[in-house]
């Protein structure tokens, strides 16, 4: 069990996983979020290989943009 | 069901006057508060590289935005942008970016410099509401 904070909210993972397969387990697509661990933003590329554990605190934020022509 | 969002009129205003001081950039912010009551809003720097038709928010400063607001026990209460040439109505890559369906997605034109017009809308699943924007809460 591995008891995590994200976006200040308590929650319980059954084990540590990778940062790839939190987002599958949230249904989010990488390449929309940014995602800070312990208060430093990890790399697109090193979520497969990044392991959340227990005590760690997430930030995980949708990309915000737009605008009149993409 | 919420048909409003309030955004008191001393925020309208620096909605507009931000996206005034950028021109011919789009300008982007955000609004916190609570309810769908703006109380504060954090103009933010567009970091696209093509800022005279989009905008893009720094995920450095969203994330020390969020959480501010989640320290102040607020919400986000909108996210806002503006539309230099064009209406000030979601287009296809704010459908396509709107990952915030409990925020109010506000946009601005400047289409016509001097007669800025701000409207509200809901984005959820790709579908487009545009809810009145009151000054202070009332009952209708």
């Amino acid at each position: 069990m591995a008891k995590i904070v994200v976006n200040g909210k308590n929650e319980e993972l059954e084990k540590s996983v990778s940062l790839s397969e939190l987002l599958k387990l949230k249904n989010i697509r990488p390449e929309v979020v940014t995602i800070e661990l312990n208060d430093s933003i990890v790399e697109r590329k090193d979520y497969a290989v990044t392991i959340v554990k227990d005590g760690d605190r997430l930030e995980l934020v949708y990309f915000m943009g737009g605008g009149e022509n993409g | 069901m919420i048909t409003q969002i309030i955004i008191p009129n001393e925020i309208q205003e620096k909605i507009i006057a931000h996206c005034l001081k950028n021109y011919p950039k789009e300008a982007c912010g955000i609004l916190a508060g609570k309810g769908g009551q703006a109380e504060i809003i954090y103009p933010l720097i567009n970091i696209s590289e093509n800022p005279e038709l989009c905008y893009l928010i720094d995920a450095k400063e969203q994330l020390k935005v969020f959480k501010e607001i989640r320290a102040k026990s607020l919400e986000i209460t909108a996210i806002y942008h503006s539309h230099t040439h064009t209406e000030a109505y979601p287009s296809a890559k704010d459908l396509e970016l709107a990952f915030y369906p409990d925020s109010f997605y506000v946009i601005v034109t400047l289409a016509d410099k001097n007669k800025p017009k701000i409207r509200a809308f809901k984005i959820i699943e790709g579908k487009i509401k545009e809810l009145n924007i009151k000054e202070k809460e009332t009952n209708g």
